[in-house]
């Protein structure tokens, strides 16, 4: 306001009010205790006074008519002596303009000092939050490499046990407090996968206890190996605490990928000659991620008899190609443009041709289960669009109504079981009841020729292994997914607790309690979990 | 002025339209002194477990049970009046039975995954074909899955440095429809990307170590590597 004032007047003398200029007047002349003179005067305004008018802020914020003007200095102000009172307005305008500007200057000041102190309030708050997590996370190394010492001499199963859940738990920690702490990705990754195995490995060594096997000399080297790196990283961790090391900067999304060393090359292999590679089964091993197709057999394609599978599948009419996609399953991508405006696109696999996953648009937007007629009718669609794609055998599991869409999973079948692992997701059209999109992945990752073993126990002999808080509704045989790379053939009951649906994997070679899962009802479909 | 005027009266209107509203879905499933039946049974049951009730659990709604009410709506904040409203089923955590499937007493927080994906492709991959908004939802699951990153979509997301928006606040806008059903299509398997782990604009990055890396994928202005 009194910025935009002062440019005002100094810009526009000419134009200012009437009211404007005599408020001005008065207020300079208040301060200068004289009146009565003109051009003189005005100029003659001393350094003393110039401060006074900054320490009241500014002429204009003098109210109007405060002090009632003297009479005779109206005629003066009106026009009797013209050249000498534009003047005036001209050096009022000169004055009031570095007024405003010192003004504003202070205001800013004061506001910027406010806000350096707010900004530095959170940058404390946040630094805190990140040394806090990094001690936390010494603190949490330091127990984790005690924890595996320990493991290696205890010779009793509970304690063995608890040592291990100790273990478990203690990784995860770290991993959490790791993603709190701010540093570049690179110098995160290896120390994160480490700790994020060991948690694994530790978890895989306590269901091998639970099922009565003991640990092999393959585990104690490994476990030895584990304790001489913990024990490194944990002293690497404390002394940086030690020096006031603690990464506490917070980073922006280039630093995340940015790293000391430039040569990232030579980095990566001593990363991995730092940490020990650990054997074993779990989510996140090595071999797992490693993880190739089984399910891709045959001769590779080309892009354009690619383009003729994608066709005929996708049902679109123009697709062009949208490039490749390499990786584990290497891929021909394609798209075209649906007459609604949205894009479909599909990709082959090289090798065999076969469709990975396609993605088109509902017509509708549409949520919630629809009735059950129409349900079956989606469904069926779905199973005609499976056989035309060459996947028999497929029998539907659970489905989702969402966005348009029904996506129903399918699960192939071999003499009545089901194989979980084996599953094809088909989206189809609520409205028009098309296939509109399909996800292979799961499929081609895990398919393959199988034997399977004939069950060593009855049906009924697994039931009687069932909790009896479980009301029995259904019950199948089938293949599940035990971990990443083993399957396990087992009875499947699906029942209720109270409210609650579960289904219940029995082992139909020990009897053991595999797996259990429990279906979460949402108004868009079922969900297990 | 008159414009003004029209304004606050439009808005008094909706008010009023609001507060009609909420007294309906209210009045719709309000449990109160003198109701009965297994949802009173629940109702007792919760507020026996948190200890705002001391009586037994007999499926009537009397003194003793509006008593406890009173006393939860009063510590959550809510109008303490003694009438389970919806507000007050919902502090409760019971839903209001609407009939159908939506009567698992167990529930999850995938939904609050889902939104919180659905804000980051909003953020970053806004304006991308809606592939590439798949994309980049698939990439946070694929980082989920790996051992080099953070166990949940919000260690992920919130990563420290890991992605552009989260720093610049742009995660907190309100994702689009599209954003929204990008994120569930990642969740419920698509994955354009083959198992990427990261993306990169070629535009602007300078960043050696990511200019190094194979490129497995582009879409849009989106170059994905692993």
């Amino acid at each position: 306001m009194d910025e935009e004032r002062g440019r005002r007047s100094a810009r526009n003398n000419e134009e200012m009010s009437e009211i404007d200029a005599i408020n001005a007047m008065n207020a300079i002349d208040r301060i200068s205790g004289t009146r009565g003179g003109a051009d003189g005067l005005w100029a003659g305004v001393t350094p003393k006074g110039m401060r006074d008018i900054m320490l009241n802020g500014g002429a204009e914020d003098m109210p109007p008519n405060v002090e009632q003007p003297p009479r005779e200095d109206k005629p003066q102000a009106q026009g009797g002596q013209a050249s000498s009172g534009r003047g005036a307005w001209r050096t009022a305008g000169r004055i009031a303009l570095p007024i405003a500007l010192t003004a504003a200057l202070i205001i800013t000041a004061v506001w910027g000092n406010g806000q350096r102190a707010l900004a530095e309030n959170y940058r404390q708050q946040s630094e805190n939050a990140y040394r806090r997590a990094f001690i936390e996370l010494c603190d949490h190394m330091d127990n984790l490499q005690t924890a595996l010492g320990k493991l290696r001499v205890t010779a009793a199963p509970g304690q063995y046990m608890l040592l291990l859940d100790d273990i478990w738990r203690l990784s995860g920690a770290c991993v959490s407090l790791m993603g709190q702490i701010p540093a570049a990705h690179l110098d995160r990754a290896e120390l994160n996968s480490f700790v994020v195995r060991i948690g694994d490995y530790a978890h895989a060594l306590s269901k091998k206890a639970l099922n009565a096997e003991g640990r092999s000399a393959e585990d104690d080297e490994q476990l030895n190996l584990l304790y001489a790196s913990c024990v490194r990283i944990s002293r690497e961790l404390n002394d940086r605490l030690s020096i006031g090391d603690i990464p506490t900067a917070a980073i922006a999304n280039e630093d995340y990928y940015q790293s000391g060393d430039a040569e990232q090359g030579v980095k990566e292999d001593e990363d991995i000659a730092k940490f020990p590679t650990l054997i074993y089964d779990g989510p996140f091993s090595e071999s797992s991620e490693k993880l190739e197709p089984r399910g891709l057999g045959g001769p590779s394609v080309t892009a354009e008899a690619a383009r003729t599978i994608a066709q005929r599948l996708t049902l679109a009419a123009d697709l062009e190609s949208d490039g490749e996609t390499g990786g584990s399953i290497p891929t021909w991508d394609f798209r075209a443009a649906q007459q609604d405006g949205s894009e479909l696109y599909a990709s082959i696999s090289k090798q065999g041709g076969k469709l990975v996953w396609f993605m088109g648009s509902a017509a509708g937007n549409a949520n919630g289960i629809p009735a059950e007629d129409r349900q079956r009718r989606l469904k069926a669609a779905a199973q005609d669009w499976l056989g035309m794609a060459g996947y028999d055998n497929m029998q539907a599991t659970y489905a989702q109504y969402y966005g348009g869409a029904a996506v129903i999973n399918f699960a192939a079948t071999l003499d009545g079981i089901i194989l979980y692992n084996d599953l094809v997701k088909v989206w189809v059209d609520m409205e028009t009841e098309k296939v509109i999109g399909a996800d292979a992945r799961n499929y081609i990752f895990s398919h393959a020729e199988r034997e399977l073993e004939t069950p060593a126990i009855s049906a009924e002999e697994a039931e009687a292994k069932v909790s009896l808080n479980l009301e029995i509704e259904a019950r199948a045989l089938a293949l599940i997914p035990l971990t990443v790379e083993t399957e396990k053939l087992c009875y499947e009951f699906k029942g209720r607790c109270g409210d609650d649906e579960y289904i219940v994997y029995i082992d139909a070679q020990t009897g053991e309690e595999r797996q259990i899962f429990t279906i979460i009802n949402t108004e868009n479909g079922q969900l297990t979990a | 002025m008159g414009k003004n005027k029209a304004k606050a009266w439009l808005k008094l209107a909706a008010i009023i339209a609001l507060c009609v509203c909420i007294c309906a879905e209210g009045l719709a499933a309000t449990l109160q002194m003198g109701s009965s039946g297994d949802e009173v049974k629940t109702l007792q049951t919760k507020l026996k477990r948190w200890g705002y009730y001391a009586g037994s659990i007999d499926g009537i709604f009397g003194a003793a049970t509006k008593r406890a009410v009173i006393a939860f709506q009063k510590k959550n904040g809510l109008t303490a009046d003694g009438i389970v409203g919806a507000a007050t089923l919902k502090a409760l955590g019971m839903n209001a039975q609407s009939g159908g499937a939506g009567n698992s007493a167990g529930s999850s927080n995938a939904n609050g995954s889902l939104y919180l994906l659905a804000r980051l492709v909003y953020g970053e991959a806004r304006g991308e074909p809606y592939k590439g908004q798949v994309a980049v939802a698939a990439v946070v699951l694929n980082r989920v899955k790996s051992s080099q990153f953070p166990n949940s979509v919000s260690g992920v997301i919130y990563q420290s440095g890991a992605f552009s928006v989260v720093d610049d606040g742009q995660i907190n806008l309100t994702p689009d429809e599209t954003a929204i059903k990008a994120a569930r299509d990642a969740m419920n398997g698509y994955d354009p990307t083959n198992g990427c782990l990261f993306y990169y604009n070629p535009a602007k990055t300078t960043n050696k170590w990511m200019l190094s890396k194979p490129v497995l994928l582009k879409i849009g202005n989106h170059s994905f590597f692993k």
